[in-house]
């Protein structure tokens, strides 16, 4: 069974890919390895992180415990499909504004979530940012400004 | 100075970080590259009598199984870095 392949369609950041997998590949070994964005990360490979948190229609998935197969058609949003033109996403900005990037291995992730968070709840408490983010650990900043880097665009009604 | 002290300064890489354009260790494949993975003791404050390799060596695409065995004079480089540390009052 591991060793069966399928030829699957993949809808990833607006481009379309036809690629052969093997069958028992994560979503995050796809992006990474085959079609080399490399922004999600592998962090604990076990969806304990959040690392490799990106949106399956929009909302976050963990693409280490999502077989590529299962996706199957299905539009694929990550990191590196945030920013459009080289401008910034306000989230994007606004994590670099209030010092929210520290190593930034958990930043990928943590933007996903983020912005599948204010697409479903544009105007958060900072409770829900909370509840929002929860999936996703950050061993450098507290958190604490990362919220108020999620808040302040919550605030502005950007999204 | 004047402009740094005292002021909230942006990280240097902080626009890199959040597009992922920049570059983690685990981000680069250099073909043709090699995979290494630590086997760690399931024991805490054991010590290391001996290492059997036979299995792991006779895995397909092995290249090397390294202990402290590889290391020439190794005295405490693998195995127990403080023999003391098991006894310690701070633990």
């Amino acid at each position: 069974m591991d060793n069966y392949k399928s030829i699957i369609n993949l809808n990833v950041n607006g481009a379309m890919y036809t690629i052969e997998v093997k069958n028992d590949w994560t979503l995050l070994k796809v992006l990474r390895d085959v079609l080399g964005l490399t922004g999600a990360k592998c962090g604990c490979d076990k969806g304990q992180c959040g690392a490799c948190t990106v949106l399956l229609n929009g909302k976050p998935i963990l693409s280490c415990l999502t077989l590529a197969v299962a996706v199957y058609g299905q539009e694929i949003t990550t990191i590196e499909g945030l920013s459009k033109d080289g401008e910034l996403h306000p989230l994007q900005q606004s994590f670099v504004d209030h010092g929210a990037i520290q190593c930034g291995f958990c930043t990928p992730g943590m933007l996903m979530s983020a912005k599948a968070l204010l697409d479903f709840h544009p105007h958060p408490t900072e409770e829900e940012i909370r509840t929002g983010i929860n999936g996703n650990l950050c061993r450098c900043t507290g958190y604490a400004k990362i919220i108020e880097a999620i808040m302040a665009i919550a605030n502005k009604g950007q999204r | 100075m004047l402009n740094v002290r005292g002021n909230c300064i942006p990280l240097i890489s902080g626009v890199d970080k959040a597009t992922a354009s920049a570059i983690f260790i685990t981000d680069i494949t250099l073909p043709p590259m090699l995979y290494g993975k630590t086997l760690k003791s399931p024991y805490p404050h054991a010590e290391i009598i001996k290492i059997n390799v036979d299995k792991a060596s006779e895995l397909p695409g092995m290249i090397a199984v390294i202990t402290g065995a590889d290391i020439p004079n190794n005295d405490r480089t693998i195995g127990l870095a403080n023999a003391d540390i098991s006894c310690s009052s701070s633990r």
